[in-house]
């Protein structure tokens, strides 16, 4: 039984990565839309003066970067499985309703995972050369990172599915999305922001941070997979 | 009229509140009130409607019968 | 339904005649509580004197509530001390023996104010007999909501659903008056209209969370996917609203909160007098917009079976 939900969850992760690699259009649409992201972020500071530090504000703008971007992903692939027919007939097979979520849940996640890795270095090259960085905190980032993003593709499956199915679909998604993601990128946005500007009270501010990530993730990833069940068969 | 600076300035400080207080409250009243009058409004207008329609109902079925 | 709208003219009544109680209560019963300071050189008997008093400020709008207090503010390494002419996010005005000084907000470190200290009554507190009770109801009533949508998920009934969706309204109605309340408040008592602060902002999340449960049940055509979308979605809002509140400590609060045995008896009775009554006129007001459901039900079948 078990084996048999692994090989199932493999092989809808295979398809899905599969797929992907061959058209290239997710990473493409979200690496570029964050790229874009990176040069409305120039126009808005352009004024900011001399006198501006980026780093202050740096983790703000990464995660608002990866929010945007992910709820690009999120609508993409979930209206893919919807105009192909996949989703509906994935539900006529028997296949248990948590392998599905899980599939789409941790394929968003890599796929997010990949343009936040590419985002990061463009971020830190165009915005914060030359500042001062403490190497032994910025290490922690990538933890943060990943843990912000289990949320967000968790959550964000769980929404989309939901709002492949509505009228206003991307508008909708952001209208769930947003206030529900409001812990989570206040924690992640603490501990990254902590791990860019240092020192040993970045340390334990980091992980006051990621506290708060690690536990919204347990909580909310908990619900969403309980009522994944129900959104998917509605 | 207040002539003692130290009440002036107790008073005006006092009164600076004053609109804010009263505007929260009639907010408030204005909120609740208007929102249950509207909802008495519909209701009384549904219930006609059922009326009129129940009766058709059991016209149309007392014809039948 | 007959009973409903009876239920609810009962509770209408009830929780009118408790509001106009504690609102009487409020004004002609519990005493003002002494808040605030006056500048004045002189001592005075004419106003409660309660000593002389000295306070730090640690930022620039903090100020604003202190025009013509002695002030003394240090702003890029230097101190100026005079009497305050304006002050508010972007900067700080100063009358000094040698003129007006003024400094901007992004250079100021720390600010003095001194004066001395009267019982100035603080009528803004006026709000918190009926703020504090609207507040609570509307979380109380997301509890039922998120409660009737489990309650759906479980049975799929369309009752529950259409329990849901009319706390959910009941909600909505709360936290509007919860937020207007709110914000006249936060003029009187901190002089601005709206402060990114914890309490603030997490209310602000969940009347967005509230907002967007209507978004999606007004995009959604198909009734019953509509229904088990709306469930599942205020079930984790309802989830997420408490975390909201809670990821917020991390930061200290400006909101006051009510201190244990902190209540003189006619403040406390009047408030209770209003919560009791709050509740009465949201139970009103869902009890009303569930005959409405109701009585929308049998023109539906009334309808249907006439055009047969």
């Amino acid at each position: 039984m078990a084996s048999s939900s692994m090989r199932q969850f493999r092989a809808m992760l295979r398809k899905d990565i599969v797929m992907e690699l061959r058209t290239k259009e997710m990473l493409m649409s979200m690496g570029l839309y964050s790229l874009l992201t990176m040069v409305v972020y120039f126009v808005a500071l352009s004024q900011a003066g001399a006198g501006f530090d980026p780093r202050d504000i740096a983790a703000g703008l990464l995660w608002l970067a990866f929010i945007f971007t992910s709820m690009l992903g999120l609508n993409r692939s979930l209206v893919h499985e919807k105009d192909q027919g996949c989703l509906e007939a994935l539900l006529l097979s028997p296949v248990d309703r948590p392998v599905i979520f899980f599939a789409k849940a941790i394929g968003n996640l890599i796929f997010l995972l990949v343009v936040e890795a590419l985002t990061i270095p463009v971020f830190a090259f165009l915005f914060l050369q030359g500042r001062a960085i403490d190497p032994a905190t910025v290490a922690l980032i990538p933890l943060v990172l990943v843990a912000g993003s289990v949320g967000i593709a968790g959550v964000g499956t769980l929404l989309a599915t939901m709002s492949v199915n509505t009228t206003g679909k991307d508008f909708v998604l952001a209208m769930l999305f947003i206030p529900l993601m409001y812990p989570l990128l206040l924690g992640a946005v603490t501990a990254t922001a902590a791990a860019i500007i240092g020192g040993p009270e970045g340390v334990s501010l980091f992980w006051t941070g990621m506290a708060w990530v690690v536990g919204y993730d347990v909580i909310m990833l908990l619900a969403s997979y309980g009522l994944y069940e129900f959104i998917v068969g509605a | 009229m207040v002539t003692d600076p130290t009440l002036k300035e107790v008073y005006s400080l006092v009164l600076t509140q004053w609109p804010l207080v009263a505007g929260a409250y009639a907010l408030l009243w204005a909120g609740l009130v208007v929102y249950v009058g509207f909802a008495l409004k519909r209701l009384n207008g549904l219930g006609k409607q059922v009326e009129v329609l129940e009766a058709a109902l059991a016209r149309r079925s007392g014809e039948a019968g | 339904m007959k009973s409903h709208t009876t239920r609810a003219f009962i509770a209408l009544a009830i929780g009118g005649v408790l509001t106009l109680a504690a609102f009487l209560g409020a004004f002609f019963w519990a005493g003002v509580p002494d808040f605030g300071f006056v500048r004045t050189a002189e001592r005075t008997d004419s106003v409660r004197y309660q000593g002389p008093f000295d306070q730090e400020i640690d930022e620039a709008r903090y100020l604003a509530n202190f025009a013509g207090y002695d002030v003394e503010v240090t702003a890029g390494g230097e101190t100026v001390r005079g009497d305050l002419v304006e002050a508010d996010e972007t900067h700080v005005t100063i009358e000094t023996a040698d003129g007006e000084v003024t400094v901007s907000a992004a250079e100021f470190e720390t600010g003095r104010v001194r004066g001395s200290s009267y019982g100035r009554p603080d009528w803004g507190q006026k709000i918190f007999y009926f703020h504090v009770p609207v507040a609570e109801i509307s979380f109380i009533v997301f509890g039922f909501a998120a409660f009737y949508s489990i309650r759906f998920i479980m049975t799929r009934r369309r009752e529950y659903d259409t329990k849901a969706r009319v706390s959910m309204e009941v909600t909505l109605m709360f936290v509007m008056l919860t937020m207007a309340t709110g914000i006249l408040w936060t003029k009187a008592a901190w002089g601005v209209w709206w402060d990114w602060e914890p309490r603030l902002t997490t209310y602000f999340i969940m009347t967005l969370l509230v907002v967007a449960y209507f978004v999606l049940r007004n995009s959604v055509e198909d009734e019953e996917r509509r229904a088990m979308y709306a469930a599942v979605f205020s079930i984790l809002g309802f989830i997420d609203a408490p975390i909201s509140f809670f990821i917020t400590r991390l930061i200290p609060s400006n909101h006051p909160v009510i201190e244990r045995g902190g209540l003189e008896p006619p403040m406390l009775i009047s408030f209770i007098i209003a919560q009791i009554g709050m509740i009465a006129l949201g139970y009103a007001i869902y009890q009303l917009r569930m005959g409405e459901m109701l009585l929308k039900d049998r023109i539906e079948s009334a309808k249907t079976q006439l055009e047969r």
